[in-house]
């Protein structure tokens, strides 16, 4: 199938940005970019009864078939974890499943990229609390992308600056952007815009390709 | 069975609420000092989930220490269905002098569904997580029966974040097996639930014992520290306890945790009410391991 960029006036009308199609002229995320990972589906291979995936044991079992799944990921690409039918995730798993995998995603050779989706309000509520306790031990900044509103009324879970925050907001409604682009809607210099960038690249909230010798930067 | 008097201590009606069980507990070392082998339980009136699960614990402790079984006499009726019906004599932990006679059984209708019975926590990580997944699996089935007024997909999702938290402590961070047990009841115009997870193992004062950044604190300080801090004994830091502590908030309930010789209360439901919400207290008569009670009221 074929992807078109086209591009589209960007929030302040003053630049231009570009939205994802495809053939049929359907809004899209280019589907070879994209590997959607039913988490019930693992949990029925571990035999582990839903809809709750509780404790530390569970997450690691989890995680180590995740492993396997995403062996082969090509670079650049995003795993959706789809936690349709699942109600509880508890702290201990997030530690053992989730923590890890993103970790994981920014130290692999292959970049890859993690969304969640169809997350329930209390594993939302989990994921945050956990995350909140990493910064303040690991001074390390743990977020994640959904595929909805979260409570934060931001497309992610996690501690971010108002200004990364806007920048995910940003990208969520143009999809791709360059740096000066950015650097105009935030009225900062594209020096430290890319500064901003890369650092949110960095913890795979957003993704950076080379299109056309210009390096963009995509929602995931 | 021949009861001897001067071996027989007699329980006061205290099993009503967990603060008055603190009598029980301060009579514990009696037990021992006057080799009590018989509890006379025919005062008590009604006994709630944290009493029963600690009286279990008392007499579990018992037959750790001297190998021997105590026995319980004079249990009045209602008690001794209620017992019945909680599984708390399958445990094996007392011996019953008079036997409840079959017919006098409380069915396990769906009226009686408003409890999880006591249910044994292992102290192997496997084992613990089979149980943890059917105790939630059970709470699951039965929760619009125990959570009734507060009854809510999203309440239903905190309890079993909860249950599966403190469950996990039990094998993790304690050394020992422990009990949970769940119930809706009222007293007067007030209704409860009540969610009890009790162990006799090594506190958490024990669990944290080698660690040099803990300070030296109060016990009562350090419980509430891990209740506030995501912190724990075993990682770099922890979520559980905190996380529980969290859900205890937004739920506007209370959280009572004791162990080993120190206590603190949490009484969210008192939060936005302007008075004190929060009390700890220290040197309490000692009781081995980590008791915690939550509890939705109103």
């Amino acid at each position: 199938m074929s992807i078109f960029y086209i591009p589209v006036p960007t929030l302040e009308g003053s630049s231009v940005s570009f939205i994802l199609l495809n053939s049929e002229g359907i809004d899209c995320i280019p589907p070879e970019n994209t590997m959607n990972i039913v988490i019930k589906k693992i949990a029925d291979v571990l035999d582990v009864q839903i809809p709750d995936l509780i404790t530390r044991h569970v997450g690691k079992n989890m995680y180590f078939e995740f492993k396997e799944i995403i062996r082969d990921i090509v670079d650049g690409e995003v795993a959706v974890l789809d936690f349709s039918g699942i109600r509880v995730i508890d702290p201990s798993f997030i530690d053992e499943f989730l923590v890890k995998l993103i970790i994981d995603s920014r130290e692999a050779k292959s970049i890859f990229y993690i969304k969640l989706s169809n997350i329930s309000d209390i594993a939302e509520i989990n994921i945050g609390s956990v995350f909140n306790s990493y910064y303040s031990f690991r001074k390390i900044k743990m977020a994640v992308i959904t595929d909805r509103l979260m409570s934060n009324n931001s497309f992610y879970i996690g501690k971010l600056t108002e200004v990364e925050r806007d920048i995910i907001g940003y990208l969520n409604i143009n999809r791709i952007a360059a740096s000066g682009e950015i650097a105009d809607f935030l009225g900062r210099d594209e020096e430290s815009a890319s500064k901003i960038l890369d650092e949110l690249h960095a913890i795979r909230i957003i993704r950076k390709e080379k299109i056309s010798n210009t390096v963009s930067y995509l929602s995931v | 069975m021949i009861v001897d008097k001067s071996k027989t201590l007699v329980v006061n009606d205290v099993c009503k609420d967990l603060y008055y069980f603190e009598e029980v507990i301060n009579i514990q070392s009696e037990i021992y000092t006057r080799n009590i082998r018989f509890l006379d339980l025919s005062n008590l009136s009604f006994i709630e989930p944290y009493s029963m699960l600690n009286l279990l614990l008392l007499g579990k402790n018992f037959l750790r220490n001297t190998g021997e079984k105590l026995c319980l006499l004079n249990i009045p009726l209602n008690i001794h269905q209620y017992l019945a019906r909680m599984d708390f004599f399958i445990k094996n932990v007392f011996v019953v002098i008079d036997k409840l006679d079959e017919r006098y059984y409380l069915k396990r209708s769906s009226f009686s569904k408003r409890v999880i019975e006591i249910t044994d926590i292992p102290n192997k990580e496997r084992e613990s997580i089979k149980v943890i997944s059917d105790v939630v699996s059970l709470f699951r089935k039965r929760a619009s029966h125990i959570l009734k007024y507060w009854f809510s997909n999203t309440i239903v999702d905190y309890f079993v974040t909860v249950i599966s938290e403190i469950c996990q402590n039990v094998f993790e961070h304690s050394l020992d097996s422990g009990y949970l047990s769940m119930q809706t009841y009222s007293i007067g115009k007030e209704h409860i639930v009540r969610l009890v997870i009790s162990d006799s193992g090594i506190g958490i004062r024990g669990s944290f014992n080698g660690i040099d950044d803990i300070p030296s604190m109060s016990n009562a300080k350090l419980i509430e520290r891990v209740l506030t801090t995501p912190m724990s004994s075993k990682r770099a830091f922890g979520y559980g306890l905190c996380q529980v502590n969290a859900i205890v908030d937004r739920l506007k309930g209370s959280i009572f945790i004791r162990s080993d010789d120190a206590s603190v209360a949490v009484m969210y439901n008192r939060k936005y009410s302007g008075g004190a919400y929060s009390f700890l207290k220290n040197d309490l008569s000692k009781f081995p391991g980590t008791q915690i009670s939550i509890s939705l009221s109103g």
